[in-house]
């Protein structure tokens, strides 16, 4: 698979999957609203205020190193081939100064 | 759900409604003002050229602006509007709120690193780059109308503060929030905008954090000494007293439409996406949304603990407010268990929750109108002059939303949440199939604004009215139900008027003019390879948008 499509791939599932865990109102209205608690809170308000959120960031945390080993890697062997026709053309705005 | 009670004048309440002692509240006020305009000042000689105004030189870390961003993006709403729709509206507003959270994490990974790459000020300079003038001015006025929209409330809001802190007037008291806000704006611009903002998220924090522990000891919380989660063993008590406090309430499309609304049209917040443009490099970008999530679930879990509180409260005391002063909710708490001192820093909370949002709108219009406008039309000026301009449209903005505040039409202060009904279909569709897609362009991006906009605008109850989309109330007011619509017209718009346009010879329409932006954008070598280019993912888009406008155009 190219790079490309891994990371559009990447960024989607990421997004859905981000999507999916926060917005948890879709499913407890679907599926019903579980009955236990945590920390004293029924699971559904426990899961809105706090098991979301945690759940975004570990998941955040998989999307992040995904992309900056992998894609970022592949990217630069991709630069690196490239080195020779790399910058031959300037594009739109001015690139910021600093890059990854 | 709390049954309010009709309109009271002041002082018609069993508990403390107003500060009785204003010189620690007003010291406290004070210094954080002093705090403000030091590190404006401090930073006002890094201000170069209109990156150092716009996005700060580009060289924000990921604390910092995590902390900023989050407090832009909670506002005085997190203080006031969150704990009166909590109130009211209970769970289900939760579930709304929680929404807004996806925000920053999906401008980073929809558009945020792209665009911090390719150099953009704001979404309107990529448009240009991407579709050309037309698209960028039209992006530049979305901008400028949403940020309007969403500043007024904010100005409104903090006026309405000091009208009761001090007893001024509403007009003087919006002229000095007017010119403090504009002040501190004008003298270092996004530099002094970046460091503010991330302080003011940690004063707004203690300021909810800290009292909530007094309060929730004092309401007998076993947990009180960590209130985002210490308060469970209420929960038996508040089923009690308030039985469908833990209700779902509304049915999944409600919800679903939320999640249009308000998930996907932060996303399209300039003076949200601005924040990531000012990463010192693309990798600090990426790692903001840490920060952002850690600090941001932190506030918002406190904010919910303020609210439980309050409707507690007001059950074991019997007491009842009236529904327009349930946006006082958190003050009367403080008052009630800690007061005045201690209200003196929740209201210095507060002030900072508005100001560091209304400053990033003033900003974001700022970049519109100095930068995107005056490129759009390729004024030949330089670089000090556009900076200048910068300068200039800061204390225009200042002033006009001032002016508008003072007699606002009812169509722009019923909801600021409306406009994220107009950032959902008009301006967040362009933005990321933009930067997805090779296919789409500025033939189907301005139809699609323009589609996206005039939809919510004619449905919406509160500007054109007797069109509608079929819902009442809360729903209506949200523009939830015009986004239901608004939103899958807005993405057929698109797909089907770009991918025509390739098909007529006259428009002239070249999916690879676009493959040096795209790879540039992305990271790629400008190795004349086409990514991006398949027309596959934005049909599946578009067939997905159908069952999703079936669904809106059913009776609510």
């Amino acid at each position: 698979m190219q790079t490309h499509t891994k990371e559009a791939l990447a960024s989607l599932i990421a997004a859905l999957a981000l999507i999916g865990v926060i917005h948890s109102g879709i499913w407890f209205t679907m599926f019903g609203t579980p009955d236990f608690r945590i920390l004293g809170f029924p699971f559904h308000y426990f899961w809105m205020i706090a098991g979301g959120p945690a759940a975004m960031f570990v998941l955040y945390w998989g999307y992040y190193q995904y992309v900056t080993t992998s894609i970022m890697d592949e990217k630069a062997q991709l630069n690196a081939s490239a080195g020779d026709v790399s910058g031959a053309d300037e594009v739109g705005a001015e690139p910021g100064d600093a890059d990854d | 759900m709390i049954r309010p009670l009709p309109l009271q004048e002041m002082g018609e309440y069993p508990f403390q409604e107003t500060f009785t002692d204003l010189l620690i509240p007003l010291i406290i006020i004070g210094l954080t003002f002093v705090a403000y305009y030091g590190i404006s000042y401090y930073m006002k000689n890094k201000i170069k050229g209109t990156d150092d105004y716009m996005v700060a030189g580009r060289t924000i870390g990921p604390f910092v602006n995590g902390s900023a961003i989050s407090a832009t993006w909670e506002s005085l709403a997190t203080f006031m509007g969150v704990v009166a729709l909590m109130v009211t509206v209970q769970i289900p507003f939760l579930a709304v709120w929680t929404n807004f959270l996806l925000s920053i994490p999906l401008i980073v990974i929809l558009y945020g690193q792209t665009l911090r790459r390719l150099g953009s000020y704001t979404p309107a300079t990529f448009c240009k780059d991407r579709y050309g003038n037309t698209m960028s001015v039209v992006m530049a006025l979305l901008i400028v109308f949403v940020m309007l929209m969403y500043a007024l409330g904010q100005f409104i809001g903090l006026a309405q503060i000091a009208e009761i802190l001090f007893g001024w007037d509403y007009t003087l008291s919006l002229f000095v929030i007017a010119a403090l806000v504009t002040g501190y704006v004008v003298i270092a611009g996004m530099w002094g905008v970046s460091y503010n903002s991330a302080l003011q998220f940690w004063i707004m924090l203690t300021a909810a954090f800290f009292p909530m522990m007094i309060v929730l000891h004092q309401l007998g919380s076993s947990g009180w000494f960590f209130p985002p989660l210490g308060y469970g063993d209420l929960v038996p008590e508040m089923e009690a007293t308030n039985p469908g406090f833990f209700d779902m309430t509304f049915d999944t499309r409600w919800y679903f439409a939320m999640f249009l609304a308000m998930a996907l049209g932060p996303i399209g917040m300039p003076h949200l996406a601005q924040r990531i443009f000012t990463s010192r490099d693309v990798e600090a970008g990426r790692k903001t949304v840490f920060w952002f999530v850690a600090v941001t679930g932190l506030m918002f879990a406190t904010i919910y603990s303020v609210a439980f509180a309050g409707v507690m409260w007001l059950g074991q005391e019997g007491f009842e407010v009236a529904e327009a002063d349930f946006d006082k909710m958190i003050f009367y708490l403080n008052f009630a268990f800690s007061g005045n001192s201690i209200t003196g820093y929740v209201v210095a909370g507060a002030i900072a929750g508005g100001l560091s949002t209304v400053s990033g709108h003033m900003l974001a219009i700022s970049a519109a109108v100095a930068n995107d406008v005056i490129e759009a039309f390729e004024l030949d000026i330089t670089e000090d002059r556009k900076t200048q301009a910068g300068y200039a449209s800061v204390i225009a903005a200042g002033l006009i939303i001032a002016l508008i505040a003072l007699n606002p039409p009812a169509f722009l202060v019923v909801s600021i949440l409306w406009a994220f009904a107009v950032s959902a279909a008009a301006i967040t569709p362009v933005i990321v199939l933009g930067v997805w897609s090779a296919r789409v362009n500025r033939y189907g991006a301005i139809a699609s604004s323009v589609v996206g906009f005039v939809t919510v605008v004619a449905l919406s109850p509160h500007a054109i009215g007797g069109l509608g989309a079929g819902a009442e109330g809360l729903t209506a007011d949200l523009g939830i139900d015009a986004i239901m619509i608004a939103f899958p017209l807005s993405i057929l718009t698109f797909v089907i008027v770009s991918l025509v346009a390739e098909r007529i010879d006259a428009l002239n329409v070249d999916p690879e003019s676009n493959r040096n932006l795209i790879n540039e954008m992305h990271g790629y070598p400008d190795d004349n390879v086409d990514r991006f280019t398949s027309a596959v993912p934005l049909i599946v888009l578009a067939v997905l948008m159908l069952p999703i406008l079936w669904w809106g155009i059913q009776p609510w």
